[in-house]
């Protein structure tokens, strides 16, 4: 074909001058065309580019030929060369920016990509050019702004110089090499860009799985903290350690949906255990030392033997250790809390109710909640210790307050039991002196208790005296003058009775007068009297004096032996004498 | 107590004196007058009638009077008896029987210059006839009475319980 | 000193005792005399013991209260009167009555 050039110019004929045309014409369209169909299939731009050398050098008739590829973003040169020395091909491959910068420098536009190649002749190369100087046509072009490059043809093998059809094919061709080129790198970046929104994808995917997991984990997390909170919601009202242990076990069991569990707490310095059980569990009570015998061998399968205050321990083979609590097998979880070496307490649950055992991460909620539950217990117990101080306080201030009130009645006892000393001492001291002295109260005691003696004596006396005469006390005995006296007595109507004692009546009575002492009265007067008398007489009595009154005396006894006519003399022997009667002696 | 005199005598009278006042004379007069009385109470409370009649006699007392007299005075004779002879309220008791005596010896007076002639009653109403005798000795017994409310300090009841209670 | 004054006392109690106990058991008895006043008459004297008794006439009892005083029998009436008898011997009392007579009182049993 490359004679057909040639051919042409000589060729007189216009027929075959356009055959040879058309020839050439299709010599051209063929040749673009195999070339397009020969780039069609290849995606790499070195086989591309090496390709479309191939071709080019082929159609042509070049001897040798470069094509450069220039990634500008990523600085990446690709050489294709045929035909060069490989000496020169390595010096080119050197310098192969400096080869860019010459050409594109100068011409770098701004705007959007400019694919169309260009072609720079032989002429129109600078001067210095690091290319061979045997390059006769060249083309520079760009695709976007990343790729540049250039293909350079040397001299023809015949010889001949490039003719103008020449360069319309290499332009072509290099449009065709363009249009492969930027579909190779096209695909190629859609290929990275493929790449990469896979990589982005499954990136994404790991991402979304990431957030997937997050996700669940914080609803977990959040889960655990609603029960921690509804935990620490339940609990936090309480102060009594009973009411805790049962609220705190009721909580575990909702939160992880168990029907069956135990929680028991054991004081072991009080040598007390409080024990709370929910579904078939066999013993609501336990003594301290059962209570002693299961912590210790719970301490045996205790995960973490330490002890430590405030923690929680897991238990292994918790069906065995409480076979008696929970029978068959029913305790699946069991921890073990330390609230300090004096006061642990176990927590049993029985089988959830998918059947499984608690995942990690329930256990942790477990142990979380467990913790809550020490440390209310732990307040409940200082609460209780509080309350056991107040007690005693309040006991103590009682019994202080007792004592001091004791105390003051006391004190205020001494004070009234000295002023009473004071006083009985004064009046002791004051007895005292009057031993010594004699005083009115004395004489009228003697004279109080001399009459008291003398009457009661008197009274209780059959020989006793009447303490007032009695003529002071009863009618007095109707008196007779000595007139009527003496004529009763002249009459014989009437004895006259001289009452005084005989030695008196001795010295002086009345003429006829019979003597009948008062004192003697019933001696005498049966003796003298009584036959003197008849009721009808009257009998006179006399005889008295300022001391006594005789004649009254004798009157009366007279009177008490029913003799009516009794009567006194008035007067007594003086009226008599007065009278002048008669007196004896 | 100082005496003025001739010294010779000045060192003699509080010998005297303190032989005088001897405790234990003053206790035999108490012990005495004590039992005396004691025993002349005995018949007037046995006998009170007697006794009135006794008081009567005399013709002092007022006829109203003459029973109570016979029924409280015996007694008055018997406690301070009792009184003197245990040596409690020595001085009260010695003072109302210095009265007592005093009383009597001045009714045996009026009756002596009276000329009655009664009994004493001192004893028993058949006692003796009253005379200057009666009243002689009834002064002695008042003079020891009185004595005795002066000087009386031995064997007090009351003198323990004074040791006693000064030490409070 | 409170000892002393008891045993005075003590003395003096029993003294008293033996004062109105110590009568003398050999006077009781039942004695009768003649009534100087009226021949007829029997007074009849009747001594009791703790020194009571009686004094009887024309049936007439008055009660009396004796008591012996050395060679002396004293009768005591409650109307206020003493009356000494004398023992003369043993089994007779002579009673002196002023104005009365003397009443010679013979033991009769």
């Amino acid at each position: 074909m490359q004679s057909n050039a040639s051919q042409l110019k000589s060729a007189p004929d216009p027929e075959q001058k356009t055959r040879l045309e058309l020839d050439r014409k299709v010599f051209f369209l063929e040749t673009l065309l195999e070339t397009s169909r020969e780039l069609n299939g290849l995606i790499q731009p070195r086989r591309i580019m090496d390709a479309f050398l191939l071709m080019t050098m082929g159609s042509l008739g070049a001897a040798d030929g470069l094509v450069l590829l220039f990634n500008t973003r990523s600085r990446h040169a690709h050489l294709v060369h045929r035909g060069i020395p490989p000496a020169e091909a390595e010096h080119i491959e050197q310098n192969i920016w400096s080869i860019y910068e010459l050409y594109y420098t100068e011409e770098r536009p701004s705007g959007p990509s400019t694919s169309m190649p260009k072609l720079i002749t032989h002429d129109s190369l600078p001067e210095y050019s690091p290319l061979p100087g045997r390059m006769e046509a060249m083309i520079i072009w760009d695709i976007d702004q990343e790729y540049s490059g250039l293909v350079g043809l040397g001299k023809k093998i015949s010889g001949e110089p490039f003719e103008e059809d020449d360069y319309s094919l290499l332009l072509n061709l290099g449009n065709v090499l363009v249009s492969a080129l930027a579909h190779a790198l096209f695909t190629k970046n859609i290929e990275h860009l493929n790449a990469d929104l896979y990589k982005k994808n499954v990136g994404l995917k790991e991402s979304l799985g990431q957030a997937e997991r997050a996700r669940r984990d914080l609803q977990r997390k959040v889960h655990h903290l609603k029960s921690l909170y509804e935990l620490t919601a339940e609990l936090s009202p309480l102060i009594d350690s009973d009411q805790l242990l049962e609220s705190f076990l009721l909580t575990v069991m909702g939160t992880f949906g168990v029907s069956r569990g135990f929680a028991l707490v054991c004081e072991r310095t009080a040598r007390r255990v409080r024990m709370v059980s929910r579904g078939p569990a066999r013993q609501p009570h336990m003594s301290a030392d059962e209570a002693d015998r299961l912590l210790y061998r719970c301490l045996d399968s205790a995960e973490n033997r330490a002890l430590e205050p405030m923690t929680v321990t897991r238990l292994n083979d918790p069906e065995l250790l409480f076979e008696q609590i929970m029978p068959g097998a029913a305790v699946q979880t069991a921890i073990m809390l330390v609230i300090d070496r004096s006061h642990m307490s176990l927590v049993g649950l029985g089988p959830t109710l998918s059947g499984l055992p608690l995942s990690g991460e329930d256990e942790e909620l477990l142990r979380a909640q467990a913790a809550g539950f020490m440390v209310f217990l732990k307040n409940a117990r200082s609460f209780e210790a509080v309350q056991c101080l107040n007690q005693e306080l309040s006991e103590a201030n009682q019994e202080l307050r007792q004592t001091i009130a004791d105390l003051t009645e006391a004190r205020h006892t001494i004070k009234v039991l000295e002023k009473a000393k004071a006083t009985l001492k004064s009046i002791v001291q004051r007895e005292a002196d009057r031993i010594g002295r004699v005083s009115l109260l004395d004489f009228s005691l003697i004279l109080l208790a001399a009459l008291v003696l003398g009457f009661s004596f008197n009274l209780a006396n059959p020989n006793g005296i009447p303490i007032l005469p009695k003529s002071m006390l009863i009618a007095p005995v109707a008196g007779i003058d000595a007139a009527d006296a003496r004529r009763l007595q002249e009459a014989g109507l009437a004895v006259i009775v001289d009452a005084r004692p005989p030695e008196i009546y001795s010295q002086e009575h009345i003429a006829d007068a019979v003597n009948v002492p008062a004192t003697l009265f019933e001696i005498v007067f049966k003796m003298k009297l009584a036959r003197l008398l008849t009721p009808q007489t009257t009998v006179v009595v006399y005889g008295r004096n300022i001391s006594k009154r005789y004649d009254e005396l004798v009157a009366y006894q007279l009177l008490a032996r029913d003799h009516e006519q009794v009567r006194i003399l008035t007067e007594g022997m003086d009226s008599w004498k007065r009278q002048g009667f008669p007196v004896r002696p | 107590m100082e005496k003025t005199g001739i010294p010779g005598k000045a060192v003699k009278r509080p010998v005297l004196r303190k032989a005088m006042t001897h405790p234990y004379l003053v206790l035999a007069f108490r012990i005495y007058i004590g039992s005396l009385f004691v025993y002349a109470s005995m018949y007037k409370i046995n006998y009170a009638s007697e006794f009135a009649e006794t008081i009567a006699s005399y013709q002092l007392v007022p006829y109203w009077a003459v029973n109570l007299l016979a029924l409280v005075m015996p007694w008055m004779e018997l406690i301070c008896g009792l009184f003197l002879v245990i040596g409690f309220r020595t001085k009260s008791a010695a003072a109302t029987i210095a009265g007592l005596l005093a009383l009597f010896s001045a009714a045996v007076a009026i009756s002596l210059f009276r000329d009655l002639p009664i009994g004493c009653g001192c004893f028993h109403a058949l006692g003796e006839q009253m005379s200057w005798k009666t009243l002689l000795r009834d002064l002695v017994w008042l003079g020891m009475a009185v004595h005795v409310y002066l000087f009386d300090s031995a064997l007090q009841v009351e003198k323990r319980f004074a040791l006693a209670i000064r030490d409070i | 000193m409170l000892r002393s004054a008891l045993i005075i006392l003590f003395m003096l109690l029993l003294g008293s005792a033996a004062y109105s106990c110590g009568q003398g058991p050999d006077l009781q008895g039942r004695y009768e005399a003649v009534n100087p006043q009226h021949q007829g008459n029997v007074v009849v004297l009747a001594l009791r013991s703790a020194g009571k008794g009686s004094w009887t006439i024309e049936g007439e009892e008055v009660p009396i209260r004796w008591e012996r005083r050395n060679q002396e029998i004293w009768l005591h009436h409650k109307g206020g009167a003493v009356i000494a008898g004398k023992l003369v011997e043993a089994g007779r009392i002579d009673v002196e009555l002023p104005g009365l007579g003397r009443f010679l009182f013979l033991r009769k049993q």
